[in-house]
């Protein structure tokens, strides 16, 4: 998974840079769905609403911000080394976007921590 | 496909999980499995992972291109652990939704978001006076 983050890296753009940036976007992102790299990926609105502690709801805090995830693309490679490479050529990179990569999980974390004791109990 | 009516929930937390007992990590696993098996039945869930804990973040580019390699996560690391997308009516359904992850319980937040048609571009677009869409509707799976 391909994890924008970043609110605040195209504030300074002009309305050429702007352009540039979203053609080279749609390039990249049509680039990888058409050759099945990419199974997904969709911006983010910029409100919500964070779930915590208790149940209790409270406002996002979307101001602009160097972590804010903007969107994100599921990406469907070999390895992490292959999504590092496809992740580089993100057109938002020379304007301080943050890319994060991380693979998606064989299976749930919790399935795996009882996975692993019942190995540790019975050797 | 209307983004419109798509709510991604983003799990963020530590790894609670290994302060439980077996017993009680069987019964988060059970609470989870009802309450994702009855979201999978409505029809509401389009896509959802658990996400490994490890990570690479990319910053700059050409010669400035810097990777930073983290994993396997520390246990007291807080760090986004998996998400769902939802179909839902309205961000309160979704809201309403999230509320009920047995993972709540347990510390993790959880970030409720919008899918926009909007690329985040075209917020910037619009500060400069650019009329029109930046980039074209966006496929989603």
């Amino acid at each position: 998974m391909l994890i924008f983050r970043g609110t605040d890296w195209y504030k300074g753009l002009s309305a050429e840079e702007m352009q540039q940036v979203g053609d080279k976007w749609m390039a990249w992102f049509k680039g990888l769905m058409d050759s099945g790299k990419a199974v997904a990926g969709n911006p983010l609105e910029r409100e919500g609403k964070i779930v915590g502690k208790n149940r209790v709801v409270s406002d996002g805090p979307f101001a602009e911000s160097k972590e804010t995830i903007g969107g994100y693309f599921l990406l469907k490679v070999n390895s992490m080394d292959e999504a590092l490479v496809i992740a580089k050529d993100c057109p938002g990179l020379p304007y301080g976007i943050r890319v994060e990569v991380r693979p998606v999980a064989g299976e749930c974390p919790l399935v795996e921590k009882l996975r692993n004791e019942a190995e540790l109990a019975s050797a | 496909m209307n983004s419109k009516n798509q709510y991604l929930l983003l799990f963020t937390g530590k790894e609670w999980w290994h302060q439980l007992s077996a017993e009680q990590i069987q019964e988060v696993i059970d609470q989870s499995k009802e309450w994702y098996g009855k979201l999978v039945a409505t029809g509401k869930v389009k896509a959802s992972q658990a996400l490994a804990r490890e990570s690479a973040t990319i910053t700059g580019s050409g010669k400035n291109t810097r990777v930073f390699s983290d994993g396997p996560f520390a246990e007291s690391k807080e760090a986004l652990g998996g998400f769902l997308l939802l179909e839902a009516a309205s961000l309160d359904e979704a809201i309403a939704i999230a509320k009920q992850s047995p993972s709540l319980l347990h510390g993790t937040t959880i970030d409720v978001r919008p899918l926009s048609d909007d690329c985040p571009l075209d917020f910037r677009a619009r500060q400069l006076g650019i009329k029109g869409r930046m980039v074209e509707q966006l496929a989603t799976a």
